[in-house]
């Protein structure tokens, strides 16, 4: 199982949009896809349209009370895209899962205890904040990717989420497979977007996907029609750009997948 | 403006397990010229779209005043026909004054 989340701790850098589209591509390209909207706000779940059936189980009933994870899944208009969606419950997942024993570990004892797996890729949209349903998301995934904007707030809390990550990382004993700062909505003709991205390049170069997705009005166009961006404009620029992304991805984790010569 | 990247570049990273390292940028030069190439497009096309607004407009601007000299015409040949009439209608009623204060002094004298 590939999973992925996409979290940075600054807001509006296109966390949720690149989540979906990225979530879209990928079904396109025959991968079945499972989308989990960990943000309360639950925008993904409005991107798509997706709202659980009544009496279904939600995905916090799933994490507190240990309901199998399948009973919260909801298709999305793909057929390879599946979603949980974000539900009011997610404002008390915090505070209860405060009390459970192996808390952080919840989501992925539940995506591993759905045998056989059903789906080849899991993406996490997560919200802006740090909270415990941020570790239970982030324990869930074997990469992280962190949208950046070019602007020097974007850089500036780059270093705090590393400096969480680092800690995180060692007190919990736990390490991502891989970490991406992804550059979102570049515009290479602005001196300043040039600027952050030699900074990025410099002071993150270990990190930096190597792809970008450039700025495009397409991205809000598509969500105002509540389809990912590849659905409503292919041909468009920012549609081109999520395509190489998912490629990178794909091509990283094959070539991390791949056994190793000796 | 440079050193404000360099004082907050980071101090502690995270060590994922499986991070690949890479040599060289495969789309370095592909994002320094793609944009340029498509902005232009962008631009002409954006241009070419004005071009075509504009022209529309100026040729319904010239049917407009074509439509609107053909009334002018019309309310002019009006006009001219009505400043006719009215000369007529003068000359008539002068005669009629006339006759009328003829007929009065013909009742006066005969008083």
């Amino acid at each position: 199982m590939n999973s992925f989340a996409v979290f940075s701790m600054k807001g509006g850098t296109g966390k949720t949009t690149l989540s979906g589209s990225l979530g879209w591509v990928l079904a396109e390209q025959g991968h079945r896809v499972l989308m989990i909207d960990m943000d309360p706000q639950g925008h993904l779940s409005q991107l798509f349209n997706v709202r659980p059936v009544k009496g279904q189980t939600q995905l916090y009933y799933s994490l507190i009370h240990e309901q199998p994870l399948a009973e919260t899944i909801v298709p999305a208009p793909h057929p390879n895209l599946s979603l949980i969606p974000a539900t009011e419950d997610h404002f008390y997942l915090n505070s209860a899962l405060v009390s459970k024993p192996w808390r952080e570990w919840k989501l992925k004892d539940a995506l591993q205890a759905m045998d056989p797996f059903p789906y080849d890729v899991v993406i996490i949209d997560l919200g802006a904040s740090l909270s415990l349903s941020t570790y239970v998301a982030l324990f869930a995934a074997k990469t992280l990717i962190i949208p950046v904007l070019p602007d020097l707030l974007s850089y500036l809390s780059l270093k705090s989420l590393f400096t969480f990550l680092d800690k995180t990382c060692k007190y919990y004993k736990f390490s991502f497979d891989m970490i991406w700062i992804l550059m979102n909505r570049v515009n290479s003709h602005r001196p300043l977007d040039r600027e952050n991205k030699k900074a990025l390049e410099k002071y993150y170069k270990k990190f930096l996907m190597p792809v970008v997705v450039r700025e495009d009005v397409r991205f809000s166009e598509a969500a105002r029609e509540r389809v990912a961006i590849s659905a409503y404009a292919p041909e468009s620029t920012g549609a081109r750009d999520m395509t190489k992304v998912a490629q990178f991805l794909e091509t990283m984790i094959s070539q991390s997948q791949s056994p190793k010569p000796s | 403006m440079e050193e404000i990247y360099e004082a907050n570049a980071p101090t502690e990273f995270p060590t994922p397990k499986g991070q690949p390292t890479l040599e060289q940028n495969p789309a370095a030069d592909e994002k320094i010229t793609l944009p340029v190439k498509e902005t232009v497009s962008r631009w002409k096309k954006e241009i070419l779209d004005k071009i075509q607004f504009l022209k529309e407009n100026f040729d319904q601007a010239n049917r407009d005043r074509e439509g609107l000299s053909r009334e002018m015409d019309l309310l002019k040949a009006e006009l001219d026909a009505s400043k006719e009439q009215a000369k007529i209608l003068e000359t008539k009623l002068a005669e009629t004054l006339e006759t009328f204060n003829n007929l009065l002094d013909e009742v006066s004298r005969a008083l």
